[in-house]
């Protein structure tokens, strides 16, 4: 069915296990009501650096967890590609740095996108966000409609 | 394959706020086939939280018709989409109501609108739907009116 309200929908992830029900839900509700899928994935510094783990001096270590965030990003997001392409959904994939909860309103805004999915944003590896609480920010702050997925 | 959305909850106040929600509640379950639950929770803590007590009477049969009028209008909006509709009137604490009305079901999303900026300024803009959102374990969808 092509849906008159959902033609594009975006799902929000930073690669944590919280945001894979979320994906679970965007590749499906996307796949009922015909629309393109665009998955954002955020690399959020400034959460990174606000954590105790960065009061050691890992200055030297910086290049090497650069390189991990962008590992870990592009395999999130081919994961979120693989399952969309699995059950005949297009998916269009962006990988960001900044303000998770200020890049994915930009970006949702800018499409504009008909839906954001995201789940409670996120308990990474790095516990680098404070769980919840960029979804908390999104739902506030955006004019777009957000659907918020718990694990 | 298992469906994600069979059940699906608006929750309305009867404010302009929620049209929007209801719009998008309403599609969603065309696209998915889902049922839609039209939800409308009597906030029974008005009566505690102003001087009304001696007027309550009039307030609660006031909320109560403005229920019916609101879910009746959903019920409306979805028989022209051809969704099913079924109307539900609470009484309570519209966010507790709301999350055990969805747990109750058990409901697969609950899609409600920045309530509620009624006519009586009952709720603080938005406060239902923030609790909503930080309580259900189930997908909560907000849908602002622009």
């Amino acid at each position: 069915m092509i849906s008159e309200i959902y033609k594009k929908i975006v799902v929000a992830t930073d690669g944590s296990k919280e945001a894979e029900k979320a994906i679970k839900c965007a590749v499906e509700l996307s796949r009922l009501a015909g629309a393109k899928l665009y998955a954002i994935y955020v690399i959020d510094r400034a959460s990174f650096l606000s954590t105790p783990l960065v009061t050691m001096p890992i200055d030297v270590a910086w290049g090497k967890l650069e390189e991990q965030f962008h590992n870990e990003a592009a395999e999130t997001i081919k994961k979120i590609v693989d399952a969309g392409a699995a059950v005949g959904v297009e998916v269009e994939a962006k990988i960001v740095e900044g303000h998770a909860a200020e890049e994915i309103i930009k970006f949702s805004e800018e499409l504009p996108a008909d839906l954001t999915v995201m789940g409670s944003l996120g308990k990474s590896g790095l516990s680098r966000f404070l769980l919840g609480s960029v979804a908390d920010k999104v739902t506030r702050n955006a004019k777009l409609p957000v659907m918020v997925v718990r694990s | 394959m298992t469906r994600l959305y069979k059940n699906i909850i608006v929750a309305t106040d009867g404010s302009k706020e929620t049209e929007r929600a209801v719009k998008y509640a309403i599609e969603l379950a065309r696209n998915t086939g889902a049922k839609v639950y039209a939800l409308y929770v009597v906030d029974t803590a008005i009566s505690t939280t102003s001087s009304m007590s001696v007027a309550w009477g009039n307030v609660h049969e006031f909320l109560r018709e403005e229920g019916a009028e609101a879910t009746k209008k959903i019920a409306e909006t979805g028989a022209k989409a051809g969704v099913e509709v079924e109307k539900k009137l609470s009484e309570g604490h519209p966010a507790e109501e709301i999350i055990k009305f969805s747990e109750e079901l058990p409901a697969d999303l609950i899609v409600m609108g920045s309530i509620g900026k009624s006519g009586l300024d009952r709720f603080l803009l938005g406060s239902v739907s923030d609790k909503v959102t930080r309580i259900s374990k189930i997908p909560v969808m907000v849908v602002r009116n622009y």
